[in-house]
Formats: C-alpha cells, sequence, structure tokens
C-alpha cells in the first residue's frame, strides 16, 4: 500500500504494482530464459554435428530436448509478449493501468518462481525427460528412471504454477481491455496489438484450463498414485496414452497461436507505422484473428492422425486443419497489400517485420503440407515436424525482437544504433534460414534423435553453424540496447512517423500515470481531459482487487489516491517455490499433510491480521483460539497415521520445506486479503458489452468460465476413460475382483445416499449464501414481533449457515471415503475407476475446503462491520456467492456422472 | 492364426499377390512432388511479390531534423495513419478478397487431392494383406509376431512385392514405429491398436525406426528390416513349411545367417 519508491531502488521493483514497471520485469525475465533456453538448442545443435552424438548421454540429450521445448514456449514466448502487452495495452487503450495491478504483480511473480522451481528440477537428480509434448505414460513414476522422479514432478508443478500466472492475467486482461478503454473507443477502434492480445487471453483462459486438469491429474499420478495413466503395476492403463493426446492438445494447438498471436498483432502495427499506410482490410484481419482463435479448439487431433482415431474424425479435423490456413493467408495479403503505395521505411523494427513474414510464409506453406494426412504419416516425428514449427513459432520470436526495437524508445526514451539494429537483424536472419532451412533438406532425420543417416550430416553441421551465427546475433541486440540506455539520443513522444496509436501520443518513458488528463475519442481522435473535470466532482466509484475498501474516501481525483505499492504479490508468490520443492519429493504417505496443516495456519492469520487490521474483536480471538484444537487433532490424526515421533523424525526434508510453503502462503494469501488497495475504477470509460458489470463481477465471471474448462476437462477424462473400458462395465469392472491384483481390492458396494444428501446440503447452502447477500444489503434491521435481529447478525448468521452446510457435506463425504478406503480396501491406485472417482470428487471437495475457508475470512469481516450497511460495499459477497454457486452446480453434474449411471 | 499358411502358401503357389496399383512410397512421393512443387511456386511468388513492394513503395528521404524518421507528409490520394486517430482500413479490400479467394482455390484443390490417396491409403489397409504381422514396441526394441505364429524380437523378415499388414501396440510406453524407405509409419499406443501396410518394390536392408519420445534408449531404437527377393522367399516355401512356425523360424535363422554373412549382398537391390 502506498507510493513507490524510485526506479534506482531494488524494492521499487519488489513492491510495484504498475503496469509498465511488470512489463520490463517481464520483458528481462523472459530474455534471461531466452539465454537459457537458447544455450539449450546450441547444446541440442553440438550434440547433433555427428551421428551418435557428441557430449550428452541418452539421458542428458532428453533432458534438453525436454527443458528447451518448455522454456522456450512457457517461460520465453509467452511472457515475452506478455511483457508488451503488459506495457502497451493499457497506454493503446487508455487506461491508467490494468483492472487489477496487485493481481498482476502476482502474475509476474508467479510466473518469475515457476521459472525458478522449473530451473531448480535440474538440480533434483534430472529435470523431466518425456519430451514437452509430455506422452503418458513416460510421464509417470513408472516409466521414468529413479533419479529423474523428483525433478520431473518439480517441472509438472511449475507448469501448474506457470498456469496460475497465465490464468491470472487473462483474468486481468479482459477485464481491463473491456471495461477500462477510453471514452469513444470502441470495441472495433481499439489498436492490433490490443486486439491480438484480447484473443490470445481468451485462448489462454480456455486452452491452458485443460492443459491444468492434465497437470492435476498427472500429478495426481505422481503424489497420490491415481492409475490414470499406469496402474499400480506399472502396466499403462488401455485409456491412458490417448487421454493424455487428447488433453495435451487440445491445449496445445491453441497454445502455438497463443504463443503467435501477440506477435502477428505487434507486426500489423510496425507494418502500418514503417510503411506509412493504414492497414489494408483492418475488419477482415480482426476477424480472421478471431475465427483462428475459435478454430484453433477444434483442429488438435491432427496431432494424432496415426493414433487409433478413425477416419471419420480424421476427416472433419483435416478439414478444419487446412481450413485454419485461410485467414492467415488473408492477413499476410492484408500486410502485403498494406506496403503498396506507402512510404516505407527500412527501419530495424520493419527489417524484423519483412524478415518474420517471410519466414511465416514459409513456416505456413510447409504446414499445409502436414495438413494433408497422407503426407503427415511420413513427416510425423521426424524434422519436418521440427522445421515446420520453428519456422512458425520462432517467427513470433523474430517479430517480437522487432517489437523490442519498435518500443524500446518508448519504454526508455532513448533511441537505439540503427546501424547494429540492422547488423543484427542481418546475421540473425542468415542465421535463422541457415539453422532452420537445412533441416527440411534432411527431413528424414527422425525428431529427438541423434542417431541419424552419415548422409544427413553436413546439412546438421550446417544448422550447427547457423544456430551459432543465430545465437551470436543477440550479443549485438544485447550491447546495442544497453549502451543506447546510456547515449545521448533522446525521445520525446514518438520517434517514428505515422504511428497513430495513444502510447506514442505520450512523453517517453510515459508518467507513472500514462497521461497528461483523462484520454478521451469522444470527438473521434484522441485528445486529453482535465482529470478534474472528467471526474466532475462526483465521488470516485473505488473497486478492489479482492482486497478492502478503505473507509471515508475522499473526493480528490484518482491519480492521487491509487495505490501502486503492495508487498503482498511477491510474498504469496514466493511459496510457490517452497511448496513445490517440497510437494516434488513427498512420498505419498505424506502428501497431504502440508496442505492439511495449513488450514489451521490459515485461520490463525484471518485472526492474527484480522486484529491487526481492523482492530481486535472477539471474533479474532475465536479463529486464534480455534487453530489450536484443530492442529491438535492434526497431530492426533498424523499419530494414528505415522506415529507422531517417528513419523516427524522420518519425515524428508521436502516436508518441512513443502511445510514451510503451504503455511506461509496461507498466512500471505490472508495479508493480501486483509490489505487496503485502492484502484479507482474509471468514471468515464467506453465499456461495451461489460456497462452493467462492475471489474471485479467481470474478473469473477471470467475466472469461473476457465474453471468450468478445468471441469469440464476432468468430466471429459472420466467420461472417455469410461467409454475405453466399457460404460456398462465400468462399476462391474470395479467390483470384480478378478480384475485386480488382489481381490480383497475390488469394491464391495457403492452406496448412492451420500451423494443424493450431499446434493441437497450443498443446494440448501447456494441458497443461505443469496440470503446472506439479501441481508448484507438490506437497509435496516429485521423484525418479526418482539424478534428483532440486525442485518449485520443475519448476514453472519446466513454465511454460518452456508459455512455449516459445506462442513456437512465435507463430514458426509468424510464418512464415505472413509468407507470405501479403509473399509472396503478401494483405494487411489487400485483401478482406473477408483483413480477418477477419488480424483474429480476430490476436485471438488478442494473447492469446497477453498470456498469455506473464503467464508471464515468473509464471516471474520462482517463481524467487524464490512460489507453491510449502506456505506459499506456487499459486493465481494456476491462475488463469493457467484464461485459458490458454480461449485454447487459442479456437484450437479459430478453426483449423477459417479453415482447413478 | 487359422488360415495363417494358406495365405503364405498362396504366395508361393499361385502367385496372386495382391495387385496393388500404388504403394504407400507412390502415393507419398506423388503427392510430395505435388505439394512441394506447388508450394515451391507459391511461396516463391508470395515471397517475390512482398520484397518487390517493400522495395518499390520504399522512401529515400533521409530522417528528418532532431528525429528518427522521415518527415510526415500528407498526400492527397493516399489516407496515412496520423497520431491519435481512430483505426479504419485503407481501400484495398477487394483485391484483397481476390488473393484470398485464389489461395482457397489452391488450397481446397490440394486437399481434395490428397483425400483421395487418403481414402486409397486407408481402403487398401482393409483389404487382405498377403501376410499380417503383428508389430510390439517395448523399450527399447520391436517385438514381431508373424501370422504362423512364429515370434522375435530380431529383424523383420518379409519378401518382397508381398502387402504387409501390420497391427500395431505397445508393451510400455508410447511408441511409434515406423519404416522409412517404405513409407509405413504407425503410433505404438499400450492397449490400443493400430493398422498399417505396406509393399516393397525393391528387397533390401530397410530400417524400423521408433519416431516418438519412448525414453532413453529411444535415440538409437532403430531395427533392420529384411525385404527378401521373391525367389528366395519361395524357395525357402519349397523346403520349409512356412505354417509351422518351428519350421519357419529353421528358415528364418539360417536367411539371418546367410543375410549377416554377405550371401545376399549381390540379390538386394536397396540399402536404407
Amino acid at each position: 500500500m502506498g507510493d513507490l519508491p524510485p526506479r534506482s531502488s531494488v524494492k521499487r521493483w519488489l513492491v510495484t504494482t504498475n503496469h509498465k514497471d511488470i512489463g520490463i520485469l517481464y520483458l528481462l525475465t523472459s530474455v534471461f530464459f531466452l539465454v537459457f533456453a537458447g544455450a539449450l538448442a546450441l547444446l541440442i545443435r553440438i550434440q547433433m554435428l555427428q551421428s551418435g552424438g557428441t557430449i550428452l548421454s541418452n539421458a542428458g540429450y532428453n533432458q534438453v530436448v525436454t527443458s528447451h521445448g518448455f522454456i522456450m514456449i512457457f517461460w520465453f514466448l509467452s511472457p515475452f509478449a506478455f511483457a508488451f502487452a503488459n506495457y502497451v495495452v493499457p497506454l493503446q487503450i487508455g487506461a491508467d493501468d490494468l483492472a487489477f495491478p496487485r493481481l498482476n504483480a502476482m502474475s509476474y511473480w508467479l510466473y518469475l518462481f515457476s521459472g525458478i522451481l522449473m530451473l531448480g528440477s535440474f538440480f533434483q537428480g534430472a529435470t523431466f525427460m518425456g519430451g514437452w509434448t509430455a506422452y503418458a505414460p513416460l510421464n509417470v513414476p513408472a516409466y521414468i528412471p529413479e533419479f529423474g522422479e523428483v525433478g520431473s514432478f518439480a517441472t509438472i508443478l511449475a507448469l501448474i504454477a506457470f498456469i496460475g500466472s497465465v490464468t491470472i492475467g487473462s483474468v486481468n486482461f479482459l477485464t481491463t481491455i473491456y471495461r477500462m478503454r477510453a471514452p469513444g473507443l470502441r470495441m472495433r477502434d481499439v489498436p492490433l496489438f490490443s486486439i491480438s492480445v484480447l484473443i490470445t487471453v481468451w485462448m489462454m483462459l480456455f486452452a491452458f484450463a485443460a492443459y491444468l486438469a492434465a497437470l492435476i491429474i498427472l500429478s495426481s499420478d505422481h503424489l497420490l498414485h491415481t492409475s490414470y495413466f499406469a496402474l499400480e503395476s506399472g502396466a499403462a492403463t488401455d485409456s491412458g496414452s490417448l487421454l493424455w493426446t487428447h488433453l495435451f492438445w487440445f491445449f496445445g494447438h491453441p497454445e502455438v497461436y497463443i504463443v503467435f498471436f501477440p506477435a502477428l498483432g505487434a507486426l500489423a502495427e510496425m507494418v502500418q507505422t514503417f510503411s506509412g499506410r493504414r492497414l489494408v482490410g483492418r475488419k477482415w484481419f480482426i476477424i480472421a484473428m478471431a475465427l483462428v482463435g475459435i478454430q484453433s479448439f477444434i483442429v488438435w487431433m491432427h496431432h494424432m492422425f496415426l493414433t487409433s482415431i478413425n477416419l471419420e474424425i480424421k476427416t472433419v479435423m483435416m478439414v478444419t486443419t487446412v481450413a485454419i490456413s485461410l485467414p492467415f493467408d488473408l492477413m499476410v495479403f492484408s500486410l502485403i497489400y498494406t506496403m503498396i503505395k506507402g512510404k516505407i521505411r527500412w527501419k530495424t523494427p520493419f527489417l524484423f517485420s519483412l524478415g518474420a513474414l517471410i519466414i511465416f510464409i514459409i513456416g505456413g506453406i510447409t504446414g499445409v503440407f502436414l495438413g494433408a494426412i497422407v503426407l503427415d504419416y511420413s513427416f510425423r516425428g521426424t524434422y519436418w515436424v521440427v522445421a515446420h514449427f520453428h519456422y512458425v513459432m520462432a517467427s513470433s520470436a523474430v517479430i517480437l525482437i522487432g517489437a523490442v526495437y519498435y518500443w524500446y524508445p518508448k519504454m526508455t526514451g532513448k533511441m537505439y544504433n540503427e546501424f547494429l539494429g540492422k547488423a543484427h537483424f542481418l546475421l540473425s536472419f542468415v542465421g535463422f534460414n541457415m539453422l532452420y532451412f537445412p533441416m527440411f533438406v534432411v527431413w528424414e532425420t527422425p525428431r529427438r534423435v541423434f542417431h541419424y543417416d552419415a548422409g544427413f550430416s553436413t546439412w546438421h553441421q550446417v544448422a550447427t553453424v547457423g544456430g551459432f551465427l543465430f545465437a551470436a546475433s543477440f550479443l549485438i541486440m544485447f550491447y546495442n540496447l544497453f549502451v543506447s540506455l546510456y547515449s545521448d539520443r533522446h525521445v520525446e513522444g514518438s520517434p517514428w512517423s505515422y504511428a497513430s496509436s495513444a502510447e506514442w501520443a505520450i512523453s517517453s518513458p510515459p508518467p507513472l500515470e500514462n497521461f497528461p488528463g483523462k484520454p478521451s475519442f469522444a470527438t473521434g481522435e484522441l485528445n486529453f481531459l482535465d482529470r478534474a473535470e472528467a471526474d466532475g466532482g462526483v465521488e470516485t466509484e473505488a473497486a478492489t482487487d479482492g482486497g478492502v475498501a478503505a473507509e471515508g474516501e475522499t473526493l480528490a481525483p484518482p491519480e492521487e489516491h491509487a495505490d501502486h505499492a503492495s508487498w503482498w504479490p511477491v510474498l504469496v508468490s514466493a511459496s510457490v517455490v517452497f511448496a513445490g520443492l517440497g510437494l516434488s519429493g513427498l512420498s505419498v504417505s505424506y502428501a497431504v499433510w502440508p496442505f492439511l496443516f495449513a488450514i489451521p495456519a490459515f485461520i490463525a492469520a484471518i485472526g492474527i491480521e484480522g486484529a491487526r487490521q481492523d482492530g481486535f474483536a472477539p471474533i479474532h480471538g475465536l479463529y486464534m483460539l480455534l487453530s489450536f484444537p484443530l492442529v491438535s487433532l492434526l497431530f492426533i490424526f498424523f499419530h494414528l497415521h505415522h506415529g507422531l515421533v517417528d513419523g516427524l523424525a522420518n519425515a524428508s526434508s521436502y516436508f518441512w520445506v513443502g511445510l514451510a510453503g503451504f503455511v506461509w502462503g496461507s498466512y500471505t494469501l490472508v495479508g493480501l486479503g486483509y490489505e487496503s488497495f485502492e484502484v479507482p475504477e474509471p468514471r468515464l470509460a467506453e465499456q461495451w458489452p461489460f456497462d452493467s458489470v462492475e471489474n471485479t463481477k467481470l474478473g469473477m465471471w471470467v475466472f469461473l468460465a476457465s474453471d468450468i474448462i478445468v471441469f469440464g476437462a476432468f468430466i471429459g477424462a472420466y467420461i472417455f476413460t469410461r467409454f475405453e473400458y466399457g460404460w456398462q462395465d465400468w462399476w462391474h469392472i470395479a467390483e470384480d475382483p478378478a480384475a485386480h491384483a488382489m481381490a480383497e481390492q475390488a469394491l464391495e458396494h457403492h452406496p448412492i445416499l451420500p451423494g443424493l444428501i450431499n446434493t441437497y446440503l450443498l443446494l440448501a447452502s447456494s441458497f443461505t449464501v443469496v440470503l446472506a447477500l439479501a441481508a448484507a444489503r438490506h437497509k435496516s434491521d429485521y423484525s418479526l414481533g418482539p424478534f428483532s435481529i440486525s442485518n449485520r447478525h443475519a448476514t453472519l448468521g446466513f454465511l454460518t449457515l452456508t459455512f455449516l452446510g459445506a462442513t456437512g457435506f465435507l463430514l458426509n463425504k468424510g464418512i464415505e471415503w472413509v468407507d470405501l478406503y479403509l473399509h472396503q480396501n478401494w483405494t487411489f491406485n487400485v483401478d482406473v475407476m477408483a483413480s477418477t472417482f477419488y480424483l474429480t470428487t476430490g476436485m471438488h471437495g478442494l473447492h469446497v475446503v477453498i470456498g469455506m475457508l473464503v467464508m471464515l475470512f468473509l464471516i471474520a469481516r462482517t463481524y467487524t462491520g464490512a460489507y453491510v450497511g449502506d456505506d459499506e460495499d456487499a459486493g465481494t459477497l456476491e462475488y463469493f456467492g457467484l464461485y459458490w454457486h458454480f461449485v454447487d452446480i459442479v456437484w450437479l453434474f459430478l453426483f449423477p456422472l459417479f453415482y447413478i449411471l | 492364426m487359422l488360415g495363417s499358411g494358406v495365405t503364405l502358401t498362396s504366395l508361393l503357389g499361385a502367385g496372386t499377390l495382391a495387385s496393388l496399383s500404388r504403394t504407400q512410397v507412390d502415393v507419398f512421393s506423388q503427392l510430395y512432388l505435388a505439394f512441394l512443387g506447388l508450394g515451391t511456386i507459391v511461396g516463391i511468388v508470395v515471397i517475390s511479390y512482398l520484397l518487390y513492394n517493400a522495395y518499390k513503395y520504399r522512401t529515400d528521404a533521409p530522417d528528418a531534423d532532431g528525429r528518427y524518421d522521415v518527415e510526415e507528409e500528407i498526400d492527397d490520394d493516399v489516407v496515412r495513419p496520423q497520431l491519435g486517430e481512430m483505426p479504419s482500413s485503407a481501400k484495398g479490400g477487394k483485391k484483397l478478397f481476390l488473393s484470398f479467394g485464389i489461395s482457397a482455390v489452391i488450397v481446397l484443390g490440394l486437399i481434395i487431392y490428397s483425400y483421395s490417396l487418403l481414402l486409397y491409403v486407408e481402403d487398401t489397409g482393409d483389404v487382405d494383406p498377403d501376410m499380417e504381422v503383428d508389430v510390439e514396441g517395448f523399450q527399447f526394441a520391436w517385438a514381431y509376431e508373424y501370422d504362423n505364429g512364429f515370434e522375435t524380437t530380431g529383424e523383420l523378415v518379409v519378401p518382397n512385392e508381398a502387402v504387409v499388414g501390420l497391427e500395431v501396440t505397445s508393451r510400455d510406453v508410447m511408441h511409434n514405429y515406423g519404416i522409412r524407405g517404405l513409407r509405413a509409419k504407425s503410433d505404438a499406443i499400450p492397449g490400443q491398436t493400430t493398422e498399417t501396410w505396406f509393399q516393397a518394390e525393391e528387397s533390401g536392408e530397410y530400417q524400423a525406426i521408433c519416431f516418438e519420445l519412448c525414453g532413453n534408449g529411444h535415440s538409437s531404437m532403430r531395427e533392420d528390416v529384411l525385404v527378401v527377393p521373391t525367389n528366395v522367399w519361395e524357395q525357402g516355401q519349397e523346403e520349409y513349411d512356412f505354417s509351422d512356425p518351428e519350421e519357419f523360424e529353421q528358415w528364418y535363422d539360417e536367411t539371418i545367417e546367410a543375410w549377416e554373412n554377405g550371401e545376399f549382398d549381390d540379390q538386394l537391390e536397396v540399402t536404407n
């Protein structure tokens, strides 16, 4: 909370929530990962110098190939693009910052710490070595060499943390672009780069959710030894391999557009600026992009043409795949036609744009080859694929390098050295093509293999030389950009002629508050209104991103009371490193304990932080006291399970690290929740189509949309697996002693009643949470005859009832699980049926638990006077209610699927 | 495996080889050539046109004083972007759709053409092949089971010109079975069976390679496939009862030994 220290201070970069600072942090971090993954790529090229390899072992090569893919795609390409998105999108649409600045900082820190977790995996024996596609069952412990098990799991957990970053970022950008545009800037008027980011985050929101589900399933196979992909015996399940490919590519194909689209948007802006001509067919360009965004979700099986999917499905996927190349044709032609009659200046950004277009055209044409199934049969698993996707995906890197030169003057206020920029382009373009084009020539080299035909070696050596040239070209860029920082080539507003979007209309680098006045397009072109006038004497509506509005607002203009600094994002995110590190090495018998022990820590933290922030109230004391019996209870369970002394003595250091991570995470999350952090919602803004939804509510809707996909993927995985085993046979197999390693593991009975009772409990709790909100918004106290109850107490009562309903749900579920797991010996890994049942309903149970923890926070806040009454905003209760209804609705799907059918 | 002997005998006896007009190699080569030809032409045309325009409409004007870019000019016939304007399109939409239409026709044409070949390849898989071999991938080699019941984890030995159907699966993790010179490829997935086929037109040594990362031995997971000349196979059938796995094994062992001793060197047409 409060003001930012200057940029020269280290503290500034730890506490900042400003989008421009975050953009720069993203940029530097992603470039670090580029260098790291680039070094890995050079290792690959050195290994390929001769058939049979040179310097790497089998396991070493597999690790390098795998982590090169992971890091380039996840920790370099997307964040590199989002560095610009962070910096430029608010400037282009005329917003002071993103809608949720603290969450934006959290996105960055989660990204960084997930990357650290990923890098750490190299030092845990070995990192993941099953390829970035991580096909099952090579991705489960049964098939990972023992020395690599811990590091592999750490990699998977790092990916999960990264998806956390991505999801928060997507919610943030969607809310920002829909709700915070300058007046007059309609959706269709949003500059192309921002539009491309919008389409990208929509894809991210859904695609990464599916990947998250896949990774949670995989983690569960690692940590809890469920058997989605391989049975207890180590044998692969009949369904696991295909299930993974479906889940992975449902994410994986949109992912290639996710990394490409922001670059495409930047390309369009650069071509427009340096051609000095408006984009031809701008509307169609945008429609084409949106079309690709939607279509990208129905092409994934073209990665699976050689699996056992049938001809009809292959045909559909072939048609959609080939059709998806057509919108790209339109976009490429639009860019080319834009140059006609232009005043084209061959500046460095334009050179990179031109080079990237050439590269992309080659990549696109060779992609059409792959769409023809018969050709794909032969190209599958060869260097044709490798060359093709580097030509497309690395073309996005080339564009974004151009974007670095394009926006560098805006970010730094200094001009780079043009000669060195051109030298960089020349060397990188030559290096790039020397690196990747030979791969088309010797395409018959199998992928991820360093034993190849002796006749291919010359071409591979050429590629290696090209790789080193390409790498060396970046040294020129680093030198250029670093030295230019201290040059006297100052830039005022825009160094470029014919630049049109709003970021060029302000000084370079822009001030903290971005604009000299309230930006507006209401007159048909950009001008800056006087702030005081624009916001008038009207009280500014304050929104908080999950935090709590400070009381007693002033009528000052927004820039004077917007908060910019918060320690919590970095503190919360740091817990991910410890929690992830701890989980990666936990044995199955210790798996749930760090999480369980974090629950009393969370409750105690609500009490402690609540007393600090809101002043001590009895409820805070109650929470602190409540945590003691909870801890004792957990200790008793722990004792029954492990023996208290032996259990703690035998616990590995991973257990303690994990415990520290979870407890730290609990405490900091509570701290974040209690922090008062002001983010004024713009009074005047173009907000179609979400005029009537406030920012936080839209954010919650968007988040729930991604959660729907997560559960959709879980339910899809269940249905898919069940079909593979025979829909009708499913429960019979679970009950068949012959189908199990030991006869007593078979399921004896699976009663419906607990599920039915739970359905009623959840529905009732959905009702009470609505009543809680109604009571909070009730203007006066309730009275019935002689009885009267204040609306605050009524709210508290209904919240508590909701909490009790959830408690009943969990208790009931606990009884059911104890019966199934302990009494019937139907443990997680005895069969696929048990795995899908426990994990899917368990994920739902986890949502219930998280909802209960949030309720405890809400109850404490309500008790001390928040949410209820005229001058309080009950919005937070409403947003929680949305979440809670969602949890109920999910159960309405799970109940029939897992109990009745 | 009933009837397997019949199939094998028919290979010799009546010489009733399933006569296919095109092998997978033919289909691939034909299609690849078409795509490569058209792709190269389209690529050259589009890239040349791009470079032509980028060069033709470049401006030689020097940077304006105190700036890093040219002076902005206002033309009468072209509306240029201006700082702070509402974005809008330039003219040229018709041309855009014309080129879009042309590329759509090219791409769709290619796809319809390639789809007909796909149907050919897939339908042929349903035709009764001359012999069938079950392939099972495991870390890190291939296990074969012939339809007479003979099993080996060594080389696959098949006669030239016979249509060989493969049923591919895996014992452990996912592999991909591919005989490169014969353009046969199929995923080997645990718990699933996939099918493909090939027909060699030239006897020789080929290689069965794993095309899906399958663990630490993946890089060197390749084994020879020996396509023996038809006369060698027929001679074997005269001397041994190929429907009996043990007799077939004798012939197989002798053949492998002869091959390793270089006795086939002058008869094999291809070494891949």
